[in-house]
């Protein structure tokens, strides 16, 4: 790959817009951009379920472990780790519960310089001459971060 | 309160990768402005450059790795790709269908931080070209045998920049590949194109056609080609209009300065005499005025009234303080305006030439006006 274009026409139309009128709501506008990306930074790693749990094993006593599971468009699977709950009228503070007994309290902070997000095509071999350009997916402002030890929930 | 469930995807999409990259103000603004100009990911395969490119201005990016957990996450609510979602197992519970979710899709270990820089061609292994024959004389198995597009795509550097680039080092096609001309080449051409516009009588002060000028030479001199004739010109000249071009004599009599000086590598030269050596290398009648002080960063003068050609490409580019010691075993009182063009590009932004010179060197008073640069 010595050269690979970059389409940039979303990151255009984005910075084109006017943020305040963009018509979201009220909640979904403080995590999100209008194109509903965000940004999550927890300090250290986040350990993850390697694969979801056989269907053939549910059973009401594990009820709770399997609503955490989802698909999303039919093709991955997902896991819910937390919940993430903010006032909208102090949405700088944000509290992220992680199960039942963690808490972490982070802020939403503005960047210094914004980040594009890029979708890059992965190349399966060398003979793949698939045409897909990279793509600015969004451009992202603010994040969440969560930059303290977990706190027990009381 | 507004609550968010928030998900991670444990199986990731097999066709893309997702990474985050800083945009810088400019690179902003170039976006904002632009929808339909170039934006390009540039990497080399003789460097480990990778780069961003717009049509005229070049970034590099370098990785900066961190130790957090970054997600990116899509807002369900939002919902511009039309995502959906299904629990696992029906477990009968609603509230899991309706709450506010953020679904992370991509977990990343780095950012991109983008600076800006100047783009680089790398034209070590192209063939040179000295004229003897407008062929593929040159091309020996060493050398690339690249076309344009290729060493563009190849070049970490925007486009613009690349043509700046590639007019100053000498670039050109010959039979579809791209070569660069030999000094001496460049040297000859020049003197052969002044020598014409002369001899038909075209005042080389005016404005000049680029079509009438590249017909005359190429009716007379059958060594040259279109590609050369545009290199000439750009390297040598001002483009005024789309059609007309004016020639920069202050650089053409430097250049031939410099080849004279090159001639007498490893000499001590005397100044007078050397006036005479570079007069007499310009084409006859062709009348620029000369002057030494021109070809400042290509000698130095060790000996009252004598010059050394310094080849400034010799000179050590990485460390500044190897370069600031091979500039002292050459001359061990350097006058300071000599001095400055052999250090000037290395001085880091925001920073004073004097405080680069304080940090290997001393600055000397001799006179009111006149300073000698000597070791420590």
């Amino acid at each position: 790959m010595p050269t690979a274009h970059i389409d940039y026409s979303t990151a255009h139309k984005i910075l084109g817009e006017n943020e305040s009128g963009s018509g979201l709501v009220e909640e979904d506008r403080f995590v999100s951009t209008p194109y509903g990306l965000s940004i999550i930074e927890i300090q250290g790693e986040l350990t993850l379920p390697n694969q979801v749990p056989l269907k053939e094993n549910y059973s009401e006593e594990h009820k709770e472990y399997f609503q955490n599971f989802i698909k999303v468009d039919d093709l991955y699977d997902a896991v819910k780790f937390g919940q993430i709950e903010y006032d909208v009228k102090d949405p700088k503070k944000v509290t992220l519960f992680i199960g039942k007994s963690q808490r972490l309290l982070g802020s939403l902070v503005d960047l210094d310089t914004p980040l594009a997000i890029l979708r890059i095509p992965i190349k399966k071999d060398s003979s793949d001459d698939t045409n897909e350009n990279i793509k600015i997916l969004d451009i992202i402002k603010k994040k969440m971060i969560f930059k303290q030890r977990p706190l027990p929930i009381m | 309160m507004v609550s968010y469930s928030v998900y991670q995807q444990i199986t990731n999409d097999p066709e893309h990768t997702y990474k985050l990259m800083q945009l810088p103000p400019d690179l902003l603004e170039y976006i904002t402005n632009n929808d339909k100009e170039e934006l390009v990911l540039k990497s080399s395969i003789t460097s480990d450059n990778l780069v961003v490119c717009s049509n005229s201005k070049t970034w590099r990016l370098r990785q900066m790795n961190h130790s957090n957990t970054a997600l990116i996450c899509d807002n369900l609510n939002i919902n511009v790709n039309n995502k959906f979602t299904d629990p696992l197992v029906e477990t009968g519970d609603q509230q899991q269908q309706f709450d506010n979710k953020l679904v992370g899709f991509s977990q990343c270990s780095y950012e991109y931080e983008l600076s800006s820089t100047e783009g680089i061609i790398d034209i070590t292994d192209l063939p040179r070209h000295s004229g003897d024959q407008l062929s593929d004389d040159t091309l020996n198995v060493d050398t690339l045998d690249w076309s344009l597009q290729q060493l563009i795509d190849n070049s970490p550097i925007s486009s613009q920049e690349f043509f700046t680039k590639w007019y100053e080092y000498g670039g050109c096609i010959i039979n579809d590949k791209v070569h660069i001309l030999t000094n001496e080449f460049i040297t000859e051409i020049l003197y052969g194109c002044i020598t014409i516009l002369i001899s038909e009588n075209i005042n080389y002060n005016d404005d000049i056609e680029i079509l009438n000028f590249i017909q005359l030479i190429l009716m007379q001199d059958e060594t040259m080609n279109q590609s050369i004739m545009e290199t000439i010109i750009h390297k040598f000249g001002h483009e005024i209009k789309e059609d007309t071009f004016k020639l920069d004599h202050a650089k053409i009599s430097k250049w031939f300065g410099i080849q004279q000086l090159a001639k007498s590598s490893g000499n001590l030269i005397n100044k007078k005499e050397f006036l005479l050596h570079w007069k007499s290398s310009l084409p006859s009648f062709y009348n620029v005025s000369l002057d030494i002080q021109d070809l400042r960063g290509n000698y130095c003068s060790p000996i009252e009234d004598k010059i050394l050609y310094v080849n400034a490409s010799d000179l050590a580019t990485s460390n500044l303080s190897v370069r600031f010691v091979q500039l002292f075993q050459l001359d061990k009182n350097w006058n300071y305006d000599d001095f400055i063009p052999f250090i000037a590009d290395f001085v880091p932004n925001g920073k004073k030439v004097d405080s680069v010179i304080l940090k290997y060197a001393r600055k000397k008073k001799i006179t009111k006006d006149k300073y000698l640069i000597v070791p420590r």
